[in-house]
């Protein structure tokens, strides 16, 4: 038996990370055009089955009218049957529109108990929704399949020993006894993995909403009979998220680093969104301004967010030694620096250093 | 220090080589030689060049001084440390620092020295190339600028950051101007506090729209109940039928019943509305949900100018209390004060000016009692008998330097007398003969006889015994009265200077001055200057203080007239409408209990409206494509069927329509409101990436702003450790140089807790620096870089390297700070003073100052 594995859709996702609403819109069609994406792939290769492993909408109040459409869209492919383990996101509850709405007759929602469905080649798939945003204990406790057919479970969890979204365990996987562990949650696409006699993977998200979910997204096609199963993984042509790093140190107009930034996102592709994070030594002050380049090469691209993550080209540990306000500013910048607790202190220290510097300039 | 200077190539130098020794090293070239060449080649040696970015060729020593050819520009240096070892650092320079080649052996041994190669300078002083540069070197007019107060700001900022460019309170300011506009403490609002409101009303937005989806939910719940019920009442209707003619005219009747059914409800609802107008309607006005809105809006804003107008009359209350308080500080005094400040200083300035007259015309003055005395010594000094001319006369003829003059005299005499005697002989011959003879014995007898007389009174009088003694007294006498004649000439032109504003003018005008001072001191009850202008600070704050008051309350007083505007304005709207809706005399809250009524009746006639519509809208399907007269009378004949057969069934059936057109009615209510729904369901979404992208931002401006505010603590520490342990030592320091800068005239440099700057003079007063001539802040300047170059630096002692620097100097100025240097090279600093000017040379060797000339 052929089926399709996705996960985390996150349909109707905000899209913060892009900046003007239009262009947010338009992100957002077509995250809800990866359904039909999915359809269209499955039919042209005759594949009967698709399985969402979870986090379907991007919320547990999805919009209706959005639901709808995605439900009646299901419904029109009438010859695949979809499977659906709800996440932490859209999770299951009495008032979730996957208990109240008529779903059409090829789609089906797990709820919070495990429940089987026979499948043709005697296959069998077994499925398990969440019902609370947070689930501290796995989904897959204590289960074990009752059958010697080939068999998937369709869950949606982290993995771990311990969490609030139902943390699998690599023993629970190994004592499930399933051929195939169909996993949701994590967006990154976790490759083919085994653990005892169950092969597993999360297939990551099919679309990225953010630099977060960057390079290409995809879902796993595969095939399951007596013999095991056999899974690849396909990447969803689309936008990506990108990130380019551009050394400006030698340039010193804003106009010139503006260049350089086009000329690289032309040798990209101009359909992605990208992150560029300028690089290198500080040319003249006032150069970089991020936000001013932002706008001269927004143009560029479908969206272009800019970082400045140059560094003063200045030589910390000589300025330290100076028995000046500068070098006594440096010193202590570096005790703080030191002294952080985490990487994020570490980031707010290195913040004040840089501003606190400029002014000293 | 530097041992050794070996230039290959750099800029117009080449193939220059100069050993050097400690102290004092004077590089002489005339103008374009290559001076600011060579100190570019030492700080280049020891720190590298930086990257050919800048595009002006001024700015950018890499491109300034690579050679046209494209060939590489390089040369070596060999530093001597100061525990003996030396090394010699070696680089060539290409258009680029990747192409640049660097090496350090040590000079005596020739082991290569990576850890030098880096950074040769920062390793050797601890200092970056900047700082170097800024400290260690002093080029031609560098740091000069022409305004006064930017060069008292240059080192006001060399004293509390060590750096002329870098000031502790312009930094600390810019950082808390920055800090402000992302969160402001009082006043308006910052970035952060506008993307917290936005932020809560988007949640609350959020909420709200959770609410309204959740009644949507209810009402999908209860169609589909209703559609359920709908289809079990339907299927029950379709029972009670026996065949399908009867079902027909069942139906028929069933749709008439509904129609007469829905006109009645219609009707009822029409009475209904008509109820709820004439209720709410008042002298023919009849106000809608909108209008009872805008009153409440109205009704509210009322009630907030009025407790606006409360505050400000609070606020006035105590201001006005202040401004009482602040009155009793009477403003004549205050006047009188200000008044008798401003003569004072005037006067204080006129004394100023008196002094410095007189100090200038004190070596005219001088110069006059000198030549009075060397007249006098002249004269004392003269024969007094030579003062007479007759004696002059005769002591010259007797010395015969008159004996021309004389003998013209005889021969006219004699020519008179022999005329004479020729007509006396053509008259008498005898008496011509006698006359010759007398007037050549007169002549002769009187001429010697006068000079023997008055030669021998003189003689005696002097008490010598020959001419020559004579002669010799008054060659003597002539050279004293040609000295006393120029002396009172000069005398005579000093006198003519000092005409113009005598001395003794300007000494009674310095005592008028002392004396007018004297009486506005006693007048304003102080004992001196100081305290008269402490006073006058004192009674300018008070009048400041009253003013300010003054102001303020002027202020609340326009608030509260404008806030009573408001509430005149508000409560006039306000009423403008209440008269045409709920009338008028009514307390606020009256009003409050009027308008919520008013607004149920008009929502509810709102309501109304709505059932009304839907209500029609079904009837018009209903109605739509049948015959009114038949179905009326296919009602009339089911009405006619028999009692016993058909009355349980058809009351059935009755009951059973009833509720298929309430359902019908129901199903239709609630799929209009969620379609309503669906139409807004976007908004949603959108609200939900308003809100991420609002948190985002805040996110970013909130390290922002913490960033700030640890970048303040920070700096505020580094200025609390940089005046406890660097600025102490650096002022000694200054203090030393200006001690022998200005001849001892200046001995402190004092910084107090607000950073401002002042000098104390050898007689302990201290003045603010700004109070100052340009020429002393010159000197201040100048002193605190000599004591920066020696402070900053945490490892080897850097040398100081002078680029012409004193080019504006005069001879005087000059001397004093050659001196300055001459210590300080004594004290093993090593300097370069490179100079075009010969007047250095000559003037260090004129103070026999030991330097080693180098030429360019």
């Amino acid at each position: 038996m052929r089926f399709l594995h996705m996960g985390d859709l996150h349909l109707d996702s905000p899209f913060a990370s892009i900046a003007d609403p239009m262009k947010a819109a338009q992100r957002r069609e077509e995250l809800n055009g990866c359904v039909q994406a999915v359809i269209d792939y499955a039919k042209q290769r005759e594949i009967g089955i698709v399985l969402i492993a979870g986090d379907f909408f991007d919320n547990e109040q999805p919009r209706i009218g959005l639901f709808r459409a995605v439900m009646e869209q299901m419904g029109r492919a009438g010859g695949i049957r979809f499977f659906i383990a709800p996440g932490n996101h859209d999770y299951y509850h009495s008032r979730s529109l996957y208990a109240l709405e008529p779903l059409p007759e090829n789609v089906t929602v797990f709820g919070g108990e495990v429940e089987q469905v026979e499948l043709e080649e005697g296959v069998v798939l077994y499925g398990r929704g969440f019902t609370h945003a947070h689930e501290p204990q796995s989904l897959l406790h204590g289960f074990q399949a009752q059958t010697q057919q080939p068999s998937i479970f369709l869950v949606h969890g982290e993995l771990g020993q311990a969490g609030d979204y139902g943390p699998i365990a690599k023993e629970e996987i190994a004592n499930s006894g399933v051929t195939y562990l169909a996993l949701g949650h994590i967006h990154q696409y976790s490759g083919i993995q085994r653990e005892g006699a169950t092969t597993w993977a999360y297939p990551g998200i099919p679309m990225g909403r953010g630099f977060d979910e960057m390079g290409q997204k995809g879902f796993i096609s595969g095939e399951i009979d007596q013999h095991g199963v056999r899974l690849a993984w396909v990447p969803l042509a689309g936008r990506e998220y990108r990130e380019v790093q551009v050394d400006v140190s030698d340039f010193v107009m804003a106009e010139e680093i503006a260049k350089e930034i086009r000329m690289m996102l032309e040798r990209e592709g101009t359909e992605h969104i990208y992150r560029v994070i300028l690089t290198g030594t500080r040319p003249a002050p006032g150069v970089v301004d991020a936000a001013l380049l932002e706008k001269m090469v927004q143009q560029s691209a479908f969206h272009v967010e800019v970082q400045d993550a140059t560094q003063a080209a200045v030589q910390w540990d000589v300025v330290a030694k100076e028995s000046s306000l500068r070098g006594i500013f440096v010193r202590r910048m570096q005790q703080r620096v030191r002294a952080a607790d985490s990487e994020e202190e570490r980031e707010l220290c290195r913040l004040a250093w840089q501003l606190g510097w400029d002014n000293l300039k | 220090m530097i041992e050794e200077i070996y230039i290959r190539s750099y800029g117009k130098l080449k193939e220059k080589k100069w050993k050097m020794g400690p102290g004092l090293q004077v590089i002489c070239g005339h103008n374009e030689a290559g001076k600011s060449t060579a100190t570019s080649f030492v700080r280049a040696m020891l720190y590298g060049l930086p990257t050919g970015r800048s595009r002006s060729i001024l700015e950018n020593d890499r491109k300034r001084y690579r050679p046209w050819s494209g060939e590489e520009f390089s040369g070596s240096l060999t530093w001597r440390m100061e525990d003996g070892r030396r090394y010699t650092v070696s680089r060539s320079f290409g258009t680029t620092p990747q192409k640049d080649r660097v090496q350090v052996v040590d000079a005596d041994t020739g082991a290569v020295q990576p850890w030098l190669e880096d950074n040769m300078g920062g390793t050797l002083f601890g200092v970056s190339a900047e700082t170097f540069e800024n400290t260690a070197m002093i080029r031609q007019d560098g740091g000069r600028v022409e305004r006064n107060d930017e060069l008292v700001n240059k080192v006001s900022n060399l004293v509390t950051s060590a750096q002329e460019d870098v000031g502790y309170e312009s930094t600390s300011r810019a950082l808390k101007a920055r800090r402000d506009t992302l969160r402001r403490e009082r006043g308006h609002n910052g970035i952060l506090d506008e993307l917290e409101k936005n932020e809560q009303q988007l949640q609350q937005r959020l909420g709200d729209m959770g609410k309204a989806y959740d009644t949507c939910l209810d009402w999908m719940e209860e169609l589909s109940q209703v559609e359920q019920q709908l289809e079990q009442a339907s299927s029950q209707l379709e029972g009670y039928k026996g065949d399908i003619r009867r079902r027909e005219m069942q139906q028929q009747a069933e749709d008439y019943s509904r129609i007469v059914l829905l006109r009645q409800e219609i009707n009822n609802l029409r009475s209904s509305m008509e109820l709820i107008k004439k209720s709410i309607t008042r002298e023919g006005f009849q106000p809608d949900v909108e209008y009872v809105r805008t009153m409440q809006r109205d009704l509210q804003s009322w009630e907030e100018s009025q407790r606006n107008l409360r505050e400000a009359q609070e606020e006035l209350e105590e201001l006005s209390a202040q401004a009482q308080q602040a009155a009793q500080m009477e403003e004549g005094p205050v006047t009188r004060i200000v008044e008798d400040c401003a003569q004072a200083r005037t006067l204080q300035a006129r004394m100023e000016a008196v002094n410095a007259e007189l100090e200038e015309k004190q070596p005219l003055v001088q110069r006059r009692q000198e030549l009075q005395w060397d007249i006098k010594r002249c004269e004392d000094n003269m024969p007094e008998v030579f003062r007479d001319p007759h004696v002059r006369a005769e002591v010259e003829t007797l010395l015969g330097r008159k004996v021309q003059k004389v003998q013209k005299g005889r021969i006219a005499l004699l020519a008179v007398g022999a005329l004479a005697a020729l007509l006396a002989t053509l008259w008498k011959p005898w008496a011509g003969i006698i006359i010759l003879v007398a007037l050549v014995a007169w002549m002769m007898l009187a001429d010697r006889g006068g000079v023997q007389r008055t030669g021998g009174s003189v003689m005696r009088k002097l008490g010598v015994s020959g001419k020559q003694e004579l002669a010799a007294y008054y060659r003597d006498w002539q050279l004293k009265d040609r000295q006393a004649a120029e002396l009172r000439a000069a005398l005579a032109e000093v006198e003519r200077s000092l005409a113009s504003n005598s001395p003794d003018r300007l000494m009674t005008e310095q005592r008028t001055i002392k004396e007018q001072l004297l009486a506005i001191f006693r007048r304003c009850q102080c004992s001196g200057w100081e305290e008269l202008q402490n006073l006058e600070g004192r009674a300018k704050e008070a009048e400041s203080q009253r003013k300010a008051a003054n102001a303020a309350m002027q202020r609340s007083q326009n608030k509260v007239q404008n806030t009573q505007r408001r509430v005149d304005e508000c409560r006039t709207r306000f009423l403008l409408r209440a008269d045409k809706a709920i009338g008028h005399n009514m307390t606020q809250g009256g009003y409050h209990k009027e308008l919520d009524q008013l607004m149920k009746q008009c929502t509810r006639l709102v309501e109304r409206e709505v059932q009304q519509r839907e209500k029609e809208a079904f009837l018009a399907s209903l109605v739509e494509g049948k015959n009114m007269e038949q179905l009326r009378e296919a009602y009339q004949q089911m009405q006619h069927q028999p009692q016993q057969e058909e009355q349980p069934e058809k009351q059935e059936k009755a009951d059973n329509t009833q509720a298929v057109m309430q359902l019908t009615s129901r199903r239709s209510e609630l799929e209009t409101r969620i379609s309503h729904y669906f139409e807004g369901e976007e908004a949603v979404t959108r609200t939900r990436w308003q809100l991420e992208e609002t948190q985002k931002e805040m996110k970013k401006r909130g390290k922002e702003y913490n960033a700030l505010c640890m970048a303040s603590q920070v700096l505020e520490e580094a200025m609390e450790e940089m005046s406890r342990q660097v600025s102490p030592k650096l002022t000694r320091m200054v203090g030393e140089h200006l001690h022998h800068l200005t001849g001892g005239k200046h001995e402190k440099l004092l910084l107090d807790q607000q950073y401002h700057i002042s000098l104390c003079g050898a007689d302990g007063v201290s003045r603010p620096l700004e109070s100052f001539s340009r020429g002393t802040v010159d000197q201040v300047y100048l002193a605190l870089r000599l004591a920066l170059v020696q402070v900053v630096s945490s490892g080897e002692p850097m040398p100081l390297i002078l680029d012409d620097s004193f080019v504006r100097y005069d001879d005087t100025r000059l001397k004093t700070t050659l001196q300055e240097l001459a210590r300080m090279a004594q004290q093993g600093m090593q300097i370069l003073l490179f100079t075009c000017q010969k007047r250095e040379v000559e003037l260090l060797n004129e103070m026999h100052i030991p330097y080693h000339r180098l030429e360019l």
